[in-house]
């Protein structure tokens, strides 16, 4: 277990949960994780342009646990409840 | 706010050339639909607008083609209600050629669907459509290398302003000669599931063809959502708007009336009643009584209706209905509903038939259930024309449009609380992910703006005609039998009375208790039959009610007629999209 590579970016906390990005940040979408959705979130997801490889970056955070607004690729605004975006996991772009 | 049931597609003959078309929610397919039959197809900037087929036929090109309006789907394999309606259609009925339309801008994602119809073995032209937002985006489409690519034509319009469209249905009429002897094509599901679409395959697809600007530009949408998406004050600014709009239609809404009024009491005085005058009494009374006044009432209403109704189409056109879904989520998640139940319900403003179909977009039947228990609520514009008419009556006019406001804050706390009890209950838990796109806001067209609110008022008269003249000749009827009684001693009148034991508690007399049975059937009955109950003109019935009742009869009136019913259009509805008649009788 201990060689498996993405737990060790996991443990440089490079891979992280959409969730936590703060506005401004970006990431690269590594997996989109089945949840209680089955393949129902990752497939609407992809359609959206949300899937792996693809950058995604926070645009907003309503208060009071609210859904966030996050942009995907080039020109799509996607509102997106915090639980669902807890179960995308992304490469967080240092900057 | 759409249009009522509106109809499915006759879609059994395929004698002329079948085209359908086909794309994600918003890219515009209703809007050039329109463009190319000239029809009204319900066009708004919001995902799942068009959630059953339409169809029409027109002449290009010397031809007759038949054109198909599909619902907007994300995945040509997805499995939502309208994804199905989509795959069953082309499963079903052959097509000649399918017309794909793409929003440019997101070209990068979208370039998925011309791929998989390719696989689906279909002929089809590729649309990329909203030419002028991506020239905004400063995003460089080059569509000969890309129509090279994808190995079908590829044109790059604007449905809105026209650029491009006369080369790209020349190309449609292109390939429609090129296979002209050809039968119509059966899409081959069992292709499309065995090759495996990666994001290699699209982003070769792009690679030379289309160039995305290194930094993108700012839009005005992420100015604007600054302000209206403002983690504090957005939810605040949107019922500001909501409210504005009511002030509006009450400022120049109701001044309309007086107008319409006039000419309804010229035809009535100057045409109907020497013309009936001329035959016996009881026909000039059962004419003018019975049906004048009713329809005469309901076409008092026709000014505001569509004042009210261009102004909410302004309002979604500009994108801002998302950004209220996107604004009430966080509420709306307490009660195991999502932002988009917010939205149907507004949409239940024009009527409540279409919301509940809206409701097709939402996967989780739990989800779909419970919103649909919830937009009977939604205070419609039959009963907005009930309540205007209560109101100006009874309320100062200072007065009116808070009045009104706090109505449809009631629909909604009654709509909220009803979620909020029901979605304790294990059958109602919500199990679909809320993920909606919010689209860059645009302006609504003149022509637009004018083809919704003339679209809502024809369906407004067309409810209204076909119940509000059964509806005024049976309360003619009970109030004009037996012969020589007057008022509260004809069949109708004790009806009322017999009602009253309930009815008086809560301050509503026994004509008023009347009209109230017959909204039952629909709501615009209600101040059809009041015309009618009371054998007066609209303008004499609103003084008369004006008169004998306070305004506090007059809000629990308004809150009964709210509350005690949906009307029967709505009620067959709700039984035929659940499929059940137990959940129908729940409400
Ligand atoms: N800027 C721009 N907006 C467009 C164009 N075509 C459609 N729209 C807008 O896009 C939104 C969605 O249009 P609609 O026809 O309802 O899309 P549908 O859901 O695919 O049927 C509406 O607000 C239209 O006004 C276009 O060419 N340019
Ligand atoms: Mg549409």
């Amino acid at each position: 277990m201990s060689n498996d590579p993405t737990l060790e970016t996991l443990r440089e906390g490079r891979i992280v949960s959409l969730e936590s990005l703060q506005p401004g940040e970006s990431g690269i979408v590594e997996i989109v994780e089945a949840g209680s959705f089955e393949n129902g979130l990752s497939v609407r997801l992809r359609a959206l342009g949300l899937s792996s490889t693809h950058q995604v970056s926070m645009v907003r955070r309503a208060w009071f646990g609210g859904p966030l607004v996050v942009r995907a690729g080039k020109a799509t605004e996607i509102a997106i409840r915090r639980t669902e975006a807890e179960l995308v996991k992304v490469r967080k772009i240092q900057d | 706010m759409s249009h009522c049931s509106p109809a499915d597609a006759n879609l059994d003959r395929n004698d002329v050339p079948r085209i359908a078309m086909i794309g994600q929610p918003n890219t515009g397919k209703s809007m050039l639909y329109n463009r190319i039959t000239g029809a009204s197809a319900y066009v708004g900037n919001w995902p799942g607008i068009t959630v059953s087929l339409s169809n029409a036929r027109v002449n290009l090109g010397g031809r007759t083609l038949e054109f198909v309006d599909l619902p907007g789907i994300y995945d040509l394999e997805g499995f939502s209600e309208d994804e199905t309606v989509v795959a069953n259609f082309l499963k079903t009925y052959p097509v000649d050629l399918v017309v794909i339309v793409i929003n440019a801008s997101q070209i990068d994602r979208q370039i998925l669907m011309p791929l998989q119809i390719k696989q689906l073995g279909l002929p089809a032209v590729v649309m990329l459509n909203m030419a002028d937002e991506a020239r905004k985006n400063a995003i460089e489409i080059d569509t000969e290398t890309l129509s090279a690519r994808v190995g079908l034509p590829v044109h790059l319009i604007s449905a809105k302003y026209g650029e491009g469209y006369p080369d790209a249905i020349a190309s449609v009429d292109k390939v429609l000669s090129a296979r002209a002897d050809t039968p119509p094509i059966y899409a081959d599901y069992d292709a499309l599931r065995e090759t495996l679409m990666t994001e290699e395959t699209l982003a070769e697809t792009l690679s030379g063809a289309v160039f995305y600007p290194e930094i993108p530009p700012q839009t005005i949408a992420q100015k604007l959502d600054r302000f209206l998406l403002h983690p504090v004050f957005g939810l605040p600014l949107f019922f500001a708007v909501m409210l504005l709009v009511f002030y509006i239609v009450w400022a120049i809404g109701l001044p309309s009336q007086g107008w319409v009024g006039a000419i309804t009491d010229w035809i009535q005085n100057r045409i109907l009643e020497p013309v009936l005058g001329l035959g016996p009494a009881w026909l000039q009374n059962f004419v003018i009584n019975g049906i004048w006044l009713g329809v005469a009432t309901v076409a008092s209403f026709v000014p505001l209706i569509m004042l009210f109704f261009f102004c909410m189409a302004a309002v979604e056109d500009l994108g801002y209905l998302s950004r209220a879904a996107y604004l009430m989520d966080t509420w709306m998640r307490r009660i195991g509903l999502d932002g988009r139940s917010f939205v149907m319900q507004m949409m239940g403003f024009g009527c409540n038939v279409p919301a509940l179909m809206g409701t097709r977009v939402m996967r989780s039947q739990p989800l779909r259930l419970l919103s649909m228990l919830i937009i009977p609520f939604s205070l419609c514009s039959a009963r907005l024309a009930v309540f205007v008419f209560i109101i100006a009556a009874v309320f100062p006019p200072a007065q009116g449009p808070l009045v009104l406001f706090s109505f449809y804050v009631i629909s909604f706390a009654a709509a909220f609380l009803a979620a909020a009890i029901f979605s304790r209950s294990k059958q109602f838990k919500n199990t679909e992910p809320f993920v909606l796109e919010l689209p860059p806001y645009r302006v609504p067209t003149l022509r637009q703006v004018w083809l919704r609110g003339y679209g809502e008022l024809r369906e407004f008269l067309r409810r209204a005609t076909n119940f509000i003249i059964i509806g005024t000749i049976a309360v003619w009827f009970l109030t004009n039998f037996p012969t020589n009684a007057t008022g509260l001693d004809t069949w109708g009148g004790q009806l009322g009375e017999l009602l009253q034991p309930v009815m008086a508690p809560i301050g509503i007399n026994p004509y008023l208790t009347l009209a109230l049975i017959f909204g039952f059937i629909a709501k615009e009955v209600v101040i059809g039959s009041l015309s009618t109950i009371y054998a007066m003109s609209a303008g004499l019935v609103a003084h008369q009610i004006g008169l004998t009742v306070s305004p506090a009869a007059a809000y629990s009136f308004c809150l009964f007629c709210l509350l005690y019913t949906p009307c029967l259009t709505t009620v067959a509805t709700v039984k035929a999209e659940s499929r059940s008649w137990g959940f129908m009788i729940f409400p």
